[in-house]
């Protein structure tokens, strides 16, 4: 009886507060390299398989990668160059907020073995200054975001989990939504709140908006795969198909994001924004995945994204707030759809907004 | 509950059985083999309660079930208190459970994990997690009583050669 008190206890505890997790850290301290031993098998599986990898095959993998490095150390200088005259314009409009982000290779060790619960498991904790709220990647797009924090080991939550909303924009007009996950195995995504009348199409691509001062802007997150119309139901029903290949990338990006940490090369010259920034100046203007984007839509079935090769400079027009007063202006002037989508999530959207939170948690966690 | 260190030997065998399964139960599957996971953890827990119900009680199944709980980043408590509950039931019914016929105890452990995934199944509800729309979340009770047969036989043997009582 006591026991099942005790479990009631700290499981109300864990999901209203985050007391619990410090006991989490410590513990998982002890417990998380199980996962590494419950990986062995099938690591060794990999093992054993590249043993037998012939001759022939290898050539034509590497000859593959050679062509895909070409192709996108081509978009990269197209990339360099867009950024730079990126740069300029926002100049321009004195409206630039610079980022500079830092991308670290993570490897993913093990998944939620939970059929339901879309989470996974990476090979990079505290120790490797993850904190939580970090923006993860693979190849292709967005994958979600670290939700919790080991020494060694981190949770990432997938963007396709319910629980998750991640502000996007659509690439083609720059209308911001809400991307939620779906409550179904299915890895896919749903527009929230997009009225009948809203300029959506299939094939559109959603970015990231930057909004919510937790994902950097511009990076893909999924293209519009359905849109419904139903007269009975006050929205449209969008599905997205994320980009990022959710259920089997292994190899996954960390994203570093500088304004959060002390800025040591001199990206800062462009200074913090000034106050008066009217929040509808570069809703598209800066848009670094647009290039990459246009070019390889001509012909190569190689994947788009230059992002994994270094680190970006992105000359973010996307309104990122810097103030939490400034973060209010573009939330309330998007119109019907986002403010009600912003009130379907408030949770998210309030853990979001809190500019001076991810200053925190690294601190925090740097102290122990 | 006695303490487990009350008699010392042959503790090792149940820690080890239990961390094999804990391995087991977080072993990398493909999507569609992951509902029917059986539930490796509770079938060791409950067969070491009906073996050594003296020994292995609802102490060692909360704390497996909150080491459980850390590893698979879930909500703290969740599998301390579903292992709980299924280990007292086995705890009040383990002199019939030793006297059923395989079959009788394949339908015991059908019944006992179905109650834990649905026990599980209440909370994630409760806390607006992803669940399952269908009734797909039993799957793993089927493949636990599936395989009870199979953990039943090889503790029996190990707990047997290696006289752990």
């Amino acid at each position: 009886m006591g026991l099942a008190l005790l479990s009631l206890v700290l499981m109300f505890a864990d999901s209203r507060s985050d007391y619990m997790a410090r006991v989490r850290y410590y513990v998982g301290f002890v417990v998380t390299p199980l996962h590494y031993v419950a990986e062995l098998p099938g690591r060794g599986l990999d093992v054993v398989g590249g043993l037998f990898e012939s001759r022939n095959q290898l050539q034509r993998e590497n000859a593959r990668l050679q062509e895909q490095l070409l192709i996108q150390q081509y978009q990269l200088q197209k990339l360099e160059h867009l950024t730079a005259e990126n740069r300029r314009l926002n100049e321009l409009l004195n409206a630039s907020t610079a980022v500079k982000e830092d991308v670290v290779r993570v490897e993913m060790v093990g998944e939620s073995p939970d059929p339901f619960a879309k989470r996974i498991l990476i090979g990079k904790g505290s120790t490797d200054g993850v904190y939580i709220g970090q923006a993860v990647f693979d190849a292709y797009g967005l994958m979600g975001q670290v939700v919790e924090v080991a020494p060694l080991t981190s949770w990432v939550l997938l963007i396709t989990d319910p629980q998750h909303a991640t502000p996007v924009q659509i690439n083609r007009n720059g209308m911001r939504a809400i991307a939620s996950g779906t409550r179904d195995s299915l890895h896919l995504l749903n527009l929230d709140n997009i009225p009948n009348t809203a300029d959506v199409q299939v094939g559109d691509e959603l970015v990231t908006s930057g909004l919510g001062e937790r994902f950097p802007a511009g990076y893909k997150v999924g293209v519009v795969s359905s849109v419904t119309n139903d007269p009975g139901k006050p929205f449209a029903t969008v599905v997205v198909n994320p980009t990022a290949q959710i259920d089997r990338s292994r190899n996954l990006l960390l994203a570093f994001d500088s304004r959060i940490r002390p800025v040591v090369d001199g990206n800062l010259e462009h200074g913090p924004v000034s106050a008066d920034v009217s929040p509808d100046t570069g809703v598209i203007v800066g848009n670094p995945v647009e290039g990459p984007n246009a070019t390889s839509a001509a012909g190569e079935p190689a994947n788009p994204q230059t992002v994994p090769t270094t680190e970006i400079s992105e000359a973010a027009g996307t309104t990122l707030p810097t103030t939490p007063l400034q973060d209010a202006t573009p939330q309330t002037e998007v119109g019907n759809s986002d403010a009600t989508a912003e009130a379907n999530n408030v949770d998210e959207e309030a853990d979001n907004t809190l500019v001076p939170e991810p200053l925190t948690v690294p601190a925090d966690e740097g102290a122990n | 509950m006695p303490p487990l260190n009350g008699q010392p030997k042959g503790f090792w065998v149940i820690a080890v059985s239990i961390l094999l399964a804990v391995i087991l139960g977080i072993i990398p599957l493909p999507e569609w083999l992951q509902v029917w996971r059986p539930e490796w953890v509770s079938l060791v827990v409950v067969y070491w309660v009906i073996a050594l119900p003296h020994r292995v009680g609802l102490m060692l199944a909360w704390i497996v079930g909150f080491l459980l709980d850390v590893l698979e980043g879930s909500l703290l408590g969740l599998n301390a208190i579903a292992l709980t509950l299924i280990a007292y039931i086995a705890l009040n019914l383990y002199q019939r459970l030793r006297m059923f016929t395989p079959l009788q105890q394949c339908a015991t452990i059908l019944m006992l994990v179905g109650l834990q995934q649905l026990l599980i199944f209440w909370v994630h509800t409760a806390t607006g997690q992803n669940t399952p729309r269908n009734l797909m979340f039993v799957g793993s009770a089927f493949t636990s009583a599936l395989v009870w047969p199979l953990v039943f036989v090889l503790l029996r043997y190990w707990r047997r050669s290696l006289h752990v009582s």
